[in-house]
């Protein structure tokens, strides 16, 4: 969006990313301040000289929770501290949820698109991670 | 705003409506009206006299609107702010502005729910984040586990610490005959019940209840004509600084930081001032975590201060006098229960569940996900 003629939509730039595999993350092209979600400004100083780049895809988890439905097995929900810096929510597959835990290093497994995707859960495409692998 | 509102507004009734479950042919609107027949019944004013209207509903998107229009009320200053649960806190404090500046002579601030008579069913406007709905948190309560479970991992929160947020708000609802659960409330009952979202079980949770509540806001110099002891506002504050939990710089600390420290400021008064404190508790992570924020214990000290016998009946900081939103009542939104009990602490009138010579109260709201912070402080007229 730096030629400020033709913006790049937020959302369908993260969607775009999702379908190529990867995760995309916000840099400030002034202030160096790195944020997720995607925005047309830097929500720390204001600029929108900013760029979308493809993280690694690698990170930490920061929290977790376990939900317990009546209608399907208990799954887990998780905060992802990634290694550039920026936080994201996501799940954590491959692994018992009790193997769940905060500190856990984890990486991005694949990304289900959204005919997969649970219709209640928004029709959206989803990431979801693993176990790092050492 | 500093200390410039100090004294200048006080609340002259509060009321609630019928509370529980009241039935499937009651609307929000109908039990707005009906506490707030309550509360004008109480301080001696008519519907007439009010000119200043604040609601928040998930019912109703032009929230001060809706009642205005069924109680027949033609506000010249009206306020739908929505914070979500303390919403109606920041009423207080934008009611307090409006009337100082005589923007209006009477506010009320109204709240009314069916949520249980809705079947439980949340009754909300949230707008989900599309980075976060794919994966199925359960808005809210998954929201605030990992906030409890981060805080367990920073500090060693212990599980049986949380539980005891809950049994101390039973302990609490068995001294208030308007407490929807009374029944004695065990560790064993807390840690067993059902997971919902780790590690919270049921109990961890707020009740679904219905309920409606009305408080009534105006000058000192009118308040004097009128059948109640005021309640002056003497500090209020607010602040927020994300909407979902994935944008919550770090879970374990709140805007309520902001809020208590704005609040403290203008009402001249330290954490250890205050006399009773009603904390919005949608969860048992939330008193901790505010205690922490409002300084009545150091960051990661909410769980050993609130298992250390300090927030029940007879507690040196009595927290959620009557039962809070776990145990009393919590039809959707509970804000404007904090500012009720706070004002009848201080008037003195609470029954066995009176704290001995509570002179000055804080209740502080908290809406979304920790996301709004809202805290106002409360004292009688030797207190101005």
């Amino acid at each position: 969006m730096a030629d400020g003629n033709a913006i790049q939509p937020p959302l369908k730039a993260y969607e775009d990313a999702l379908g190529k595999g990867e995760i995309i993350y916000q840099a400030c092209g002034d202030c160096g301040h790195v944020a997720f979600y995607p925005r047309l400004v830097c929500p720390e100083c204001g600029s929108t000289n900013v760029e979308y780049r493809p993280s690694a895809g690698k990170g930490e988890v920061y929290t977790r929770t376990v939900v317990h439905s009546r209608d399907r097995d208990p799954y887990n929900v998780v905060l992802i501290d990634m290694d550039e810096g920026f936080r994201i929510m996501s799940t954590v597959e491959d692994a018992p949820n009790d193997d769940v835990q905060i500190g856990m290093r984890v990486e991005l497994k694949t990304v289900y698109p959204v005919e997969d995707a649970n219709a209640k859960a928004g029709r959206l495409p989803k990431h979801v991670f693993k176990p790092e692998s050492s | 705003m500093s200390a410039g509102l100090r004294g200048k507004a006080c609340v002259v009734a509060v009321a609630e409506s019928d509370l529980g479950e009241v039935g499937p042919h009651l609307s929000a609107a109908d039990l707005m009206a009906q506490a707030l027949d309550r509360a004008l019944a109480e301080c001696g004013l008519t519907k007439v006299d009010v000119d200043g209207l604040f609601s928040s509903s998930a019912y109703y998107q032009m929230a001060s609107v809706e009642p205005a229009e069924y109680l027949g009320v033609r506000p010249r200053y009206t306020d739908s702010t929505t914070l979500g649960g303390s919403s109606f806190v920041s009423h207080l404090l934008h009611a307090a502005v409006a009337l100082d500046q005589g923007a209006c002579d009477v506010a009320a601030i109204l709240y009314g729910s069916t949520q249980r008579s809705d079947s439980g069913r949340l009754v909300s406007t949230a707008n989900w984040l599309p980075y976060e709905r794919p994966y199925e948190p359960r808005m809210p309560v998954s929201m605030y586990a990992m906030v409890a479970q981060r805080h367990m991992h920073e500090f060693g929160t212990t599980r049986e610490q949380l539980a005891e947020v809950a049994i101390q708000a039973r302990r609490w609802a068995q001294l208030n005959p308007k407490a929807f659960a009374r029944d004695p409330l065990t560790m064993e009952e807390v840690l067993g019940a059902r997971v919902i979202s780790e590690p919270f079980t049921s109990r961890d949770c707020c009740l679904v209840t219905d309920g409606g509540g009305a408080v009534i806001v105006t000058r000192p110099d009118r308040a004097r004509d009128l059948e109640r002891k005021p309640v002056y506002l003497l500090g209020a504050g607010e602040a927020h600084w994300h909407r979902h939990i994935s944008q919550m710089p770090e879970l374990t600390t709140t805007a309520a930081t902001e809020s208590g420290e704005r609040a403290f400021e203008m009402a001249g008064l330290r954490p250890p001032d205050i006399d009773v404190f009603e904390l919005y508790d949608a969860f048992t992570i939330s008193p901790i975590i505010f205690l922490e924020d409002l300084g009545l214990c150091a960051k990661g000290e909410g769980g050993p201060f609130t298992s250390d016998g300090n927030i029940g009946p007879g507690g040196k900081c009595p927290v959620n006098t009557n039962g809070g939103g776990l145990s009393y009542c919590h039809p959707g939104m509970y804000g404007i229960f904090t500012i009720i009990e706070a004002v009848r602490q201080v008037r003195g009138e609470c029954g066995e569940r009176q704290v001995d010579g509570a002179r000055v109260a804080l209740a502080h709201g908290s809406g979304g996900v920790f996301s709004t912070q809202v805290t106002s402080i409360f004292g009688g007229p030797e207190t101005v």
